[in-house]
């Protein structure tokens, strides 16, 4: 009875290997896998989890600090969730929600002006010491302490003019705006104020003295999980805390394995040295279709709100550039399907706009990217840029003013020299000269907050509210922002004003699709593919949650994974794509 | 980098110590001593100036991440005081002067930890590595350079010198690469991955040392094949050169055993250059390979200092350019002294 | 970066493994050299995208000759290519129809040029098979050639004028300037390069030029090192002397009777450095801050063939048979030429 059922689940597994092979072929999109194990939630029956097992997961390289206030990088962020308990979380769907393992109630006011935070009781630190508002308006306090380096945190806790306890239970947020990100705001990071006033004093950046760092690396947190070893470029171990009040976590202990290298990750992965890893196109492609992997785990792909561009330096001193028609060209000439087939494996997909779909009332037939390079001569022909007689490249009205620009690339990447290669030789075709210049991150960076650049190919993904995306398009972001393309449109900035003032969705949503029609017909970027989330999980894994930040970034996120207590024997004849469980 | 000599004529890195055999060892001693000071002073200021002048910076070089979203020039301005950024590098490097002359080289930007801390973590695996592999690349080398030299020309000899220039011209990622897939994954012998076990803390002392070694086996053999390739023609061609010297001639003709003329006359006159090429060799393998420890994700000197270069974290930038030039120069002038003593010239002056 | 600079072979052969002109270890050698300086000065006449000669509307075309001999410095800004073939929109292969005539390079493909499938393994049309872009193996493996031997040739003259110059400095003058330069090449041999390689890059541009200049800056110190031994000792000697007495200036002697003496050792010292900068090429490369990927070169080629060692470990052999056969090259030829200028060289069978 119980083989009978295993033979059907493999059947539909077969299928679903089927499924993955069309859906590379026609690029659809969604949690598409070979094998649903790996989502199977987290069963109510306590007693089908192995409750003593060890996770392991690769890190690429190692974080910067615990304390979730001074967390900025993605790796940091892989821990906030394990290690701290927060009131909001951003649900599988990036959605703004309620954590109903800390919050009784939340109730904002009818004008969004004001909102009342009600804390469960008996909420504990990992040292025993209660939980309570006061934690929450130390945290704000410390957050917006000019000190405190807190450079992720402070975005959005800026809105919050005030924050109060009214009883050790019941916090009130008072916003210097009614606005709609409002909900946004009141998400901060909470930390043990009984651990950290007492540093402040002496230390109020909470990271320069020797007192705070140990604080930083050996926190007591909130979370179910607590640091029990760090041993430096080599691995990070949490252990679970018992004494968590919330649902509790499925593994015991969770070992992070720093491995900088991504062919030597999956070689870790085929040994089962690791348990997930993300995956490199290429890899997911080709280096994962053998026996050797199906062996170990199965690999998964999903939705990621990343865009890859190209930004222009419209406001620069290149001339070239600052054209619209000239961008739009260039726009032309971008062949993203030998992109996404030579580049990205046909694993990625044509990127179709700024923002995810639902945060636009985007037509789902729109489509945004054509290749021509014919159109593409016309219009640099009408922009001036004429192809000399001489030399076959373009030259502005027959002048000395040769058509081109320099790229700038970040160095180690694989895949962006790749996409440079095939512009550039089409490019070529159009009498366009471009040249790459690979630039390490940090001077990558300097370059592009300096606006000395004429172009850039980097990625950018989408926050979980599309104000954020402010941040890359409103005038206010040229000196104080992202926008380093120096892109400048009151209309557009208008149209982020009213969408941060905006509540009602529906309408939220339109302001949101005028502003993506703006830019795009203006393309100071363009908007080259969309890349989804490629991961490999071991056999065991289960309870897996796709975000559009992959599996990591979200909430529950790794608290929710699990794998079963009984191994499963291995039937040889059964074995494709059949989940087994190593020895624990 | 490394230069040594075969040639005779090369000089040993600093001056000739016959030249001044009539002040005696000590003088010379001495002298050698002082001449470190103004190098070292010298590397640390070169490389204080060229890290700060060279492009990027601590608050550029660890923008990224989800805290993008966060980018504004008043979080970069914070930023950029925060690292201290603003004052001059003349200003910056009077304060690093005065925090090191009390032995304190600051805080890591990466992760907030002392610098001497974070350092000394992965000293201590790149050290024990290094020295490991001198001692056995000399252990292999002696013999197998001594095989060779005293059979030169026969078949074994160019089968020997045929495969050190074939090694040598390997490159060690190619090489890593290949043991990574063949005796890490295909025979799984040994760990590719790492330094220790998961379950290292538990083990007792000499299971721990057997975990340290057959984590560090392939790296080492990366690093240990290029030396060997390196040294054994050297050794060969010194061992030569001696053989033909008119002492050794001299102890053949009095009727000495082979075996004691090789032992008591031709192997400690084939050490004494070899001594000067290790002082050079010994710092370059102590650097570590970025490459190798990336590969192997070893957490080693290597790793720290590229990854540290890469997000501009000065302090631990400065911290290992200091304790890298104390173990150059230190090597250097011990091996200059022990030079100098091995030298009856000297020794007898 | 990968590999310890050496100023010496590691080919330290002895008589017994006779590399003199007639063995046939030198003039394998020799052969292989030349072989590489030629395919690396020829090499848009072996693979190329545009025909070595071809008629085209009537009149003669030489396009890859053009291009051969336009990169020459000095001479090539005078040599351009004829008219269509010089438009970066010009595609030969389909602008000349197959009845004219038009004679291909032996590999009728550029280095750059994405035109086949990607990873087709070894065939008549592409005879080391194509990369992950479609490009062809053989025809990058030509051009990479060219790139090597440049970075290889300029890097370690520019190394041999920096050190000459330095080395040169601190033996003829001794005294402060000794001291002075004795300290910098101290300073220069523990400096960490890796900083050196960032300034340059961003100053310079990741291009041959960024490449060169960085190990040529890197790679002086063994050679000043050396070229200050040799003056002091022969700033001692008779002759010199005998100059000084007939009055002759300081950088007469210098130029005319130190420097030739100096020269000859410091030449196969970079011999062994053609070799050590190819593999810091590709150890640059390995790092992603080599010559940019529009070039094709052995090192870049390596590291693309990494990120496939599972599923393509072929595309490893060319690039590392090719920087094989150049070191090895290297050291065999500077080990020969160490001999030949050593007066010592008069190895006898061992007594043993």
């Amino acid at each position: 009875m119980c083989s009978a059922r295993k033979r059907m689940k493999s059947k539909l597994r077969i299928m679903h290997v089927v499924g993955v092979l069309l859906a590379v072929v026609d690029s659809g999109i969604g949690p598409v896998s070979a094998a649903d194990h790996v989502f199977e939630p987290i069963p109510a029956n306590r007693s089908m989890i192995d409750e003593g097992a060890t996770l392991r997961c690769r890190l690429r390289s190692e974080p910067s600090s615990f304390n979730p206030v001074l967390m900025f990088t993605a790796i940091d962020a892989q821990f906030d969730y394990l290690l701290w308990d927060r009131p909001f979380v951003l649900d599988e769907n990036l959605k703004w929600s309620i954590n109903s393992a800390v919050v009784e109630s939340f109730e904002c006011s009818d004008d969004h002006r004001e909102a009342t935070l009600v804390l469960k009781s008996g909420l504990r630190w990992q040292d025993d010491t209660p939980l309570t508002a006061a934690d929450i308006v130390f945290s704000w306090q410390r957050i917006l302490d000019d000190q405190v380096l807190a450079r992720k945190a402070r975005h959005g806790t800026e809105q919050v003019s005030k924050c109060e306890a009214v009883n050790p239970q019941r916090v009130r947020f008072i916003f210097k705006e009614a606005l709609a990100t409002n909900q946004w705001s009141v998400d901060f990071p909470i930390v043990p104020k009984h651990i950290y006033e007492p540093l402040c004093t002496s230390d109020p950046t909470m990271q320069r003295s020797d007192a705070s760092v140990r604080a930083n690396r050996q926190p007591i947190g909130s979370g179910p999980y607590r640091v029990t070893e760090w041993a430096s470029g080599e691995r990070i171990v949490l252990s679970r805390w018992e004494g968590y009040s919330g649902p509790k976590p499925a593994f015991a202990k969770i070992i992070f394995k720093v491995i900088p290298d991504n062919n030597a990750a999956l070689l870790a992965f085929e040994a089962g040295d690791i348990d997930e890893m993300s995956l490199a196109p290429r890899q997911f492609a080709e280096d994962t279709s053998g026996k050797q992997f199906a062996d170990r785990g199965v690999k998964i792909r999903g939705k990621q709100w990343t865009n890859y561009y190209i930004g222009w330096n419209v406001a620069g001193s290149k001339a070239f550039l600052s054209d619209t028609r000239v961008r739009k060209a260039l726009g032309l000439s971008v062949n993203r399907p030998l992109i996404r087939k030579r580049v990205f494996h046909g694993l990625f997909s044509e990127s179709r706009g700024i923002f995810p779909e639902s945060f636009t009332a985007r037509d789902a037939n729109e489509s945004t990217s054509v290749f021509d390079i014919a159109g593409a001569a016309k219009l640099l022909d009408d922009a001036g840029w004429k192809v000399s007689d001489d030399d076959g490249w373009r030259y502005r009205d027959g002048g000395k003013e040769k058509a081109g620009f320099v790229l700038n690339l970040v160095a180690g990447s694989q895949t962006s020299p790749r996409v440079a290669d095939i512009l550039r030789a089409d490019l070529r075709k159009l009498g366009v000269e471009m040249t790459t210049q690979t630039l390490e991150w940090s001077v990558f960076n300097e370059r592009n907050l300096a606006h000395q650049f004429d172009a850039y190919l980097s990625a950018w993904t989408c926050g979980p509210d599309p104000d954020e995306a402010r941040n890359l398009f409103h005038s206010n972001a040229v000196e104080n922002g992202r926008n380093y393309v120096g892109y400048l449109n009151p209309e557009v900035d208008a149209l982020f004003d009213r969408g941060v003032r905006e509540t009602d969705p529906a309408k939220r949503a339109q302001i949101y699709h005028k502003i993506e029609q703006l830019i795009l017909t203006d393309e100071p970027y363009t908007f080259l593919v969309e890349a989804p989330t490629l991961w490999a999980f071991g056999h065991r894994v289960r309870g897996v949650t796709l975000s559009p930040r992959g599996p990591l970034h979200a909430f529950p996120g790794v608290r929710g994974w699990w794998t079963p207590r009984i191994p499963q024997p291995i039937d040889d004849e059964l074995r494709t794509g059949l989940p087994h469980t190593d020895a624990p | 980098m490394t230069s040594c000599g075969l040639d005779c004529r090369t000089p040993t890195p600093h001056d000739n110590p016959l030249q001044h055999r009539q002040n005696g060892v000590w003088h010379y001693l001495l002298k050698r001593i002082l001449l470190t000071i103004p190098t070292f002073v010298g590397i640390v200021l070169l490389t204080f100036v060229v890290i700060h002048l060279a492009p990027g910076s601590p608050a550029t070089g660890t923008v990224g991440g989800f805290g993008e979203s966060g980018v504004s020039a008043a979080n970069h301005d914070r930023l950029r005081e925060h690292f201290e950024l603003d004052a001059p590098v003349t200003k910056r490097f009077g304060r690093w002067i005065m925090r090191v002359a009390c032995f304190d080289f600051g805080q890591s930007f990466a992760d907030g930890q002392p610098v001497s801390k974070r350092i000394i973590e992965r000293v201590y695996p790149t050290l024990i590595l290094t020295f490991s592999i001198i001692v056995i690349a000399l252990l292999i080398v002696i013999p197998v350079a001594a095989y060779a030299a005293l059979n030169a020309g026969g078949f074994v000899d160019k089968v020997i010198l045929g495969a050190c220039v074939g090694l040598y011209a390997i490159p060690p990622y190619v090489f890593g690469m290949l043991l990574i897939l063949v005796v890490g994954v295909a025979l799984d012998w040994f760990p590719f991955s790492g330094l220790t076990s998961e379950d290292h803390a538990q083990m007792n002392g000499w299971q721990r040392l057997v975990d340290l070694i057959n984590h560090s086996v392939l790296i080492g053999a990366c690093i240990l094949y290029p030396l060997v390739a390196y040294l054994v023609p050297f050794v060969r061609a010194t061992m030569l050169a001696v053989l033909k010297e008119d002492f050794v001639r001299a102890a053949f003709a009095r009727g000495l055993s082979r075996r004691r003329v090789i032992f008591r006359h031709v192997l400690p006159n084939t050490l004494r250059p070899l001594l000067t090429v290790m002082g050079l060799i010994v710092p370059a393998v102590l650097g570590g390979s970025v490459v190798l420890e990336v590969m192997f994700s070893w957490p080693g000197m290597g790793r720290l200092l590229y990854e540290s270069i890469l997000q501009r974290d000065y302090p631990v930038i400065m911290g290992m350019t200091v304790l890298s030039a104390v173990i150059v120069l230190g090597v250097t002038l011990i091996v200059d002294v022990l030079y100098a003593l091995a030298d009856p010239r000297v020794r007898y002056a | 970066m990968t590999a310890m600079n050496h100023s010496n072979s590691i080919l330290a052969f002895d008589r017994s493994l006779a590399i003199d002109e007639r063995s046939w270890l030198t003039r394998g050698a020799l052969v292989t050299a030349a072989l590489f300086v030629s395919v690396a000065l020829f090499a848009p006449l072996l693979a190329w995208h545009q025909p070595i000669v071809c008629k085209y509307q009537g009149t003669y075309h030489f396009p890859a000759v053009a291009d051969t001999f336009s990169r020459i410095p000095l001479v090539g800004g005078w040599i351009q290519k004829s008219k269509p073939f010089r438009f970066p929109s010009f595609d030969a292969r389909t602008a000349l129809d197959s009845d004219t005539f038009a004679l291909w390079p032996p590999i009728a493909y550029g280095p750059s040029e994405m035109i086949a499938g990607a990873n087709l393994p070894a065939s008549g049309a592409h005879m080391l098979g194509t990369d992950d872009r479609g490009r062809d193996v053989l025809a990058r493996l030509i051009h990479g050639t060219r790139v090597s031997v440049r970075v290889g040739v300029y890097s370690m003259l520019l190394a041999g004028l920096v050190g000459i110059i330095i080395g040169g400095a601190a033996g003829f003058y001794g005294g402060a300037v000794d001291w002075i330069c004795s300290r910098l090449i101290e300073i220069m041999m523990c400096f960490p390069a890796f900083f050196l390689i960032l300034v340059v890059m961003v100053w310079i541009g990741n291009g041959v030029t960024g490449v060169i200049l960085v190990i040529g800056l890197t790679q002086w110190t063994s050679i000043a090192r050396l070229v200050r031994a040799e003056f002091i000792s022969a700033r001692e000697l008779d002759y010199v002397d005998a100059a000084r007495s007939y009055g002759a200036t300081g950088s007469y002697i210098a130029i005319r009777h130190l420097l030739p003496g100096a020269l000859a050792p410091t030449l196969v010292v970079l011999t062994f450095g053609v070799a050590d900068a190819i593999l810091l090429e590709a150890g640059l490369s390995w790092l992603g801050l080599g010559v940019g990927s529009e070039m094709a070169t052995w090192g870049g080629m390596l590291r693309d063939a990494y990120d496939q060692i599972r599923t393509h470990p072929g595309l490893m052999v060319a690039p590392c048979v090719a920087i094989f056969l150049s070191v090895l090259c290297c050291h065999i030829m500077g080990e020969r030429l160490r001999r030949s200028l050593d007066p010592r060289n008069s190895y006898g069978r061992s007594v043993a």
